[in-house]
């Protein structure tokens, strides 16, 4: 790997504490292990900060809950208080949660009164399909064009793309989600513009929770094209904010792959061009790119909060926002920890993918 | 690429900032992206200065309620009937200051602590960069909006959130050059010599991570301006009637047949920050390679 | 190992698979926003604010709305009148003393799981209500219910109570199936609030236990929630198979939904945004609420609107025609706190006119000029006919600088907010009282030491004759009854730390196949609309 390149997020891209050298199963078995006893303390420090949130926030969980008439009444507060074992002191509580943790019972979300794992069973899959479309689409695009920018590297395909990735990421996404919803849905109405399906349409049969997967097992062509015609709008829009990081990384990834000593070899060898792109640009590309998908991914699990409220969609953001602005403690907590441990996951994966792709990734 | 272009790749690269003798601007200053964004910076400094270029009191009720855009008032009226092209140029004087102190204190921060962990390795490096990744997992936005629910809505607390949320990027970054280059051999040789560690620190670390730091600032300002008027648009930002781009546009969400209400703020903020990722993108062009200098590294 | 043919492939096929989504979405038929309105399906759009379907807990907005399909009360609002009218039970009596009213079943009545509505339903119902010590438990204080027989349920309080058949229309008293929600686990004994476990056969689908037309079917309080028909419905025929209820948040999304077809009925289109639509097969109906907007003034002597002279000051410096305007078309002005649609109000034109000059005399005679308040508002708070809170409270901000004050503005998110209001730590805020049922004793809380008063630091020793009025108000008799809550309400007028801004309307947008309407409390009723 090169030097220490910072993409336009600003994580470097080579932490030391990469993926395992080629060493075999020792330098896998350490890297796994040492990955998930910093993952698990980074989820108990989640924990705290999220109790600790609660005690700064000046608003009492009861407030949100519960009728203007019900507050005025000792016993009624006092009633929701016990079931919700907000009576107890915090360090009492926190410990509870603690232990209920350890059996994967997340609370109860005040809000809604369901378990917040159910809660985020539900409204996950939601999330997931859309960030996983957008993902795909902005790396398909980000990596094809990317690589052709590097190709013709300071002639106008690389200029328009840079510049077209540049303004990608310079617009903000709820208003280009609210601009979009605009033009494709009220003026052209080209695309829906609300939901994840017709309203008349009944959901699939619930198999993956990704409406576009299983509508296709069940078999039900009509609900899949639904579905995809409501993916198509959110999907792009969050795809746009991650295409440039993408399209510039791939690129300077190629180019950094490209400038190395053994492509001057290969080119006074007499390979041609378009080989030495390929096999010694991309290929040097594939590990950062991968690493790179993983952070658009967790960047576009934040921007879903926004997108999700213009659409209506019905996902985790949405569920996010309104606990946030309804301080439910429970779910606050839920969604941090479930969304880290998706971040994390990706990112572990991601580490392991690169260093499949790259051998010279180093342990530290 | 053609032999010409691979040589002047090859001897950009192996030339340094320092040594080379110029009497014109630097390179990547003199590339049209930059030069175009020196260009909207210049406008955007001089809206902020000179308040007398807003045709209206961005405060005031100018005109008819909800006016489309017309030769009196170019971007058209507000709900309360405020020129909306006044409120806009006004809403510089908040978005960009408070864009740029978000990266400052994250810069601030984060520099401090990357340098501090890098420097020291060990348990010091450990427990804090499980901070920063506790940080840096932690969904942004709900931070942010926790944060900014506790502490009230005001400007101020959305740059604290914000700057909360933000220093880990910077911290990593910085640790990583200050790990590559604790072992390359002008620092060893320094210490070697008896250099102490803070003056190790200060002379041989920080000019290669300012360098660094600088160009993700630059890069992240726009982000930091976007992230700002995200945090007015769900309503934990900028107070009314002070004028943000991002409470404007969150207010002008139910203004939909009313679209200038949302086109003006969005245009700035899409002009200012795609300028800052233009000059942020030229200076690492034209950084990164001098990095590769002076952490030692071979390719 | 030739990493170029595997992820050259790999692309390859992300680019078919999307190139051939792309194509089958846009593809006409099944998913073009025209498309989609069967005839035995009824899309409602609505700005949701589900929380809970167990008729014992429900006082949110969105949960009331679909309680109207699947349950039923004794009484309800009909059509256009304004007074309860028969349901589950065929006849009411008020007694003389008004002490008590007598409640005769319909004999007819079953509900969805076949078992007939006698009275032990009637007193489980409400007793579980009572004891289950949730948001509307407040509803059965001071009275008792009691079963005579079978077909007959009396309900009684120690002082006269008129309000009683009109605080059973409210859909929190919604009469469910006693049997079998104490077999899920349900009680209604006085320490229900503990023992109570019935709460999940709520939501599970068909259960069952209400005698709506509709039965539930799904329950996701943040996307939509979705009724099916009650196929042996003791009331009828049912006009359709399913009722889909969704959310969405945006106005403007609902006014292209049911322009479009795609919905029928949208319930939160602003009045000024209504104003636009032009098609012929959409209704656009305008509806008064029974509730004011309000500003409160608090007397706590940290505050400068403690001083009398500061609070008359704004009552007469705001401009209220203004703010009419701002709050859209069919906004009214509205003279005190009880609105023109209930009895005991006193109309628009008696409302107090603004005077700037004088305002800022009393301001200045009182040496307050300058002086600076702190002006607490909800700035996510969608629910009071799509007006903007932002909006209004500039206003009030410009408008008070006018006047010789400065307001400073504290928005927050409407938990934060509220809490703030609750604790009696506001200075100026902007509220709405959404009316419980439609009768004004409700809003005796906004009296000296009541709910509203208490936040604003105004006690019964402080104004005991306006305290006296109250006690008067709420056990009048007949036609009592009207001259005791406008004598009340003009009492409030002269003297409570309050200043009533507007009257809002809610629009309802229904296509004009449909129909539907808003019942006197400004309501949607599922059970109410007639088939296409």
């Amino acid at each position: 790997m090169s030097a220490p390149s910072v993409d336009s997020v600003g994580v470097s891209t080579d932490t030391p504490t990469g993926a395992p050298a080629s060493s075999g199963g020792a330098g896998y078995t350490r890297f796994v292990l040492r990955r998930v006893v910093a993952s698990v303390i980074t989820l108990f420090g989640i924990t705290i900060v999220s109790f600790g949130i609660s005690v700064l926030v000046p608003v009492r969980a009861e407030t949100v809950n519960l009728s203007q008439q019900a507050l005025a009444n000792p016993e009624v507060v006092a009633a929701f208080r016990e079931k919700f074992g907000l009576d107890l002191p915090i360090w009492e509580q926190y410990l509870r949660y603690l232990g209920g943790l350890l059996h994967g019972d997340l609370g109860i979300s005040q809000q809604t009164g369901n378990p917040v794992s159910t809660d985020l069973a539900n409204y996950a899959p939601a999330t997931l399909e859309l960030v996983v479309y957008a993902t795909l689409l902005s790396l398909v695009a980000g990596v094809a064009f990317g690589i052709i920018a590097a190709a013709m590297r300071n002639r106008w395909p690389d200029h328009l793309a840079r510049l077209v990735s540049l303004i990608g990421v310079s617009v903000p996404t709820y208003w280009l989600a609210l601009v979009g919803s605009t033009l494709l849905f009220r003026q052209l109405g080209w695309l829906p513009g609300s939901g994840r399906l017709d309203a008349t349409m009944m959901p699939p049969p619930r198999a993956t929770g990704f409406y576009t997967i299983d509508s296709l097992l069940a078999g039900q062509f009509d609900v899949f094209q639904s579905a995809v015609a409501h993916l198509i709008l959110p999907a792009a829009i969050l795809a746009i904010s991650t295409l440039g990081m993408i399209l510039r990384f791939t690129r300077s990834s190629v180019l950094d792959g490209l400038s190395t000593d053994a492509v001057k070899a290969a080119k006074v060898k007499g390979l041609p061009h378009r080989r030495v792109l390929m096999r010694y640009g991309v290929r040097m590309a594939s590990s950062p790119i991968i690493t790179v998908a993983a952070l658009s991914f967790g960047f576009l699990l934040a921007a879903t909060v926004y997108v999700e409220q213009i659409f209506s969609w019905g996902g985790m953001g949405q569920y996010a926002y309104r606990a946030s602005t309804n301080l439910d403690l429970s779910a606050i907590t839920g969604i941090s920890v479930v969304v880290a441990v998706i971040f994390l996951l990706v990112n572990f994966l991601a580490d392991l993918l690169a260093s499949a792709f790259d051998p010279r990734i180093r342990l530290q | 690429m053609t032999k010409t272009d691979v040589v002047a790749a090859v001897r950009q690269a192996t030339t340094t900032e320092l040594h080379r003798r110029h009497r014109r601007l630097p390179a990547w200053m003199r590339r049209p992206g930059t030069i175009f964004a020196f260009v909207v910076l210049a406008f955007w400094l001089l809206i902020i200065a000179l308040p007398v270029l807003r045709p209206y009191d961005p405060l005031a009720t100018v005109g008819p309620a909800l006016a489309p855009p017309g030769p009196e008032f170019l971007f058209g009226t507000d709900a309360l009937g405020r020129d909306n092209l006044s409120r806009t140029l006004a809403g510089a004087t908040v978005s960009i200051p408070n864009g740029i102190a978000i990266v400052v204190a994250a810069a601030t921060i984060g520099t401090t602590i990357g340098l501090i962990a890098g420097f020291f390795g060990g348990w010091v490096d450990e427990v804090l960069m499980r901070l920063a990744d506790l940080v840096f997992a932690f969904p942004s936005i709900i931070l942010a909006m926790a944060i900014a629910a506790a502490l009230g809505p005001s400007i101020q607390n959305a740059v604290i959130a914000a700057a909360i949320t933000w220093w880990p990027a910077y911290a990593r970054a910085v640790r990583s050059i200050v790990l590559a280059m604790r072992e390359s051999e002008f620092v060893l040789s320094n210490r070697l010599s008896g250099v102490g560690t803070f003056r190790s620190i200060v002379i041989d670390m920080l000019p290669a991570v300012l360098g660094s730091v600088l160009v993700l600032g630059m890069l992240d300002m726009g982000a930091a301006i976007l992230f700002l008027a995200g945090l007015s648009f769900l309503g934990l930002g900028a107070v009314p009637p002070t004028p943000e781009w991002g409470s404007m546009i969150s207010g002008a969400v139910q203004y939909f047949d009313e679209w200038w209400l949302a086109v003006a703020p969005g245009l700035a903020i899409v002009t200012v920050v795609l300028a800052f990722n233009l000059i942020g993108d030229a200076l690492r062009d034209q950084l990164e390679p001098r990095l590769q200098e002076m952490t030692g590294e071979q390719e | 190992m030739n990493t170029k043919n595997p992820r050259r492939a790999a692309a390859s096929l992300a680019v078919a698979v999307s190139g051939l989504l792309l194509v089958t979405a846009c593809s006409p038929g099944g998913s073009s926003p025209q498309a989609s309105s069967d005839p035995d399906v009824l899309v409602v759009d609505q700005s949701f604010t589900a929380q809970s379907i167990d008729p014992a807990t429900i006082f949110q907005v969105t949960d009331a709305i679909v309680a109207t399909g699947i349950y039923q009360t004794l009484v309800s609002y009909q059509g256009d009148d304004p007074t309860p009218q028969p349901l589950l039970a065929k006849s009411y009596e008020v007694s003389e003393d008004g002490k008590s009213v007598t409640f005769t079943l319909d004999e007819a009545a079953t509900f969805a799981n076949g078992e007939p509505v006698t009275s032990d339903d009637v007193v489980f119902s409400l007793e579980r209500l009572r004891n289950l010590k949730s948001s509307p438990s407040y509803l059965m204080d001071g009275l008792t219910v009691t079963a005579p027989d079978e077909h007959t349920v009396v309900v009684a309080s120690e002082n006269p109570a008129s309000y009683i058949p009109s605080l059973l229309t409210s859909t929190a008293t919604s009469i469910v199936e006693a049997d079998a929600v104490r077999e899920a686990g349900g009680s209604d004994a006085a320490d229900a609030a503990e023992t109570d476990g019935a709460g999940s056969l709520f939501t599970s689908a068909e259960n069952g236990v209400g005698s709506g037309p509709y039965q539930l079917d799904s329950y996701d309080t943040n996307s939509q929630i979705t009724l099916v028909k009650n196929e042996d419905w003791w009331g009828g025929d049912v006009p359709y198979e399913r009722i889909v209820i969704r959310n969405v948040k945006n106005p403007q999304q609902q006014k292209s939904n049911v322009e479009s077809g795609e919905s029928q009925i949208a319930l939160d289109i602003p009045g000024r945004v209504a104003e636009g639509i032009t098609s012929e097969t959409l209704d656009v109906n305008a509806y008064p609420s029974p509730e004011v907007l309000y500003l409160a003034m608090s007397t706590d002597p940290s505050s400068p609107t403690s001083d009398q002279k500061v609070r008359d000051a704004i009552r007469l410096g705001l401009d209220y025609d203004a703010l009419v305007q701002l709050a859209g078309p069919g906004t009214l002005r509205a003279a005190g706190i009880i609105p023109s649609n209930l009895i005991g109000s006193v109309p628009a034109e008696d409302a107090i006119e603004t005077d700037v000059e004088a305002a800022k005399q009393m301001i200045d005679d009182a040496g307050a000029t300058g002086e600076t308040i702190t002006f607490d508002y909800a700035n996510d708070y969608t629910r009071l006919a799509g007006i903007d809170y932002n909006i209004i409270a500039q206003a009030v901000q410009t408008q008070l600088a006018a006047i010789g004050l400065t307001v400073e503005l504290n928005p927050t998110p409407t938990s934060t907010s509220l809490q703030r209001y609750i604790d009696g730590e506001t200075q100026l805020a902007l509220w709405s009282w959404p009316p419980d049922y439609g009768d004004p004793d409700n809003l005796l809380v906004f009296g000296p030491g009541g709910l509203i008063g208490e936040r604003v630091h105004w006690t019964a020793e402080d104004a005991p004759e306006i305290a006296a009025l109250g006690e008067t108000a709420r056990t009048a008799l007949g036609d009592d009854r009207e001259p005791a809550y406008t004598a009340w309400n003009e009492a409030l007028i002269e003297e409570a730390p309050y200043a009533y801004l507007l009257e809002p309307t809610f629009t309802l947008v229904s296509s004009a196949a449909v129909g539907a309407k808003l019942d006197p409390m400004a309501n949607l009723n599922l059970s109410q609309i007639a088939a296409n």
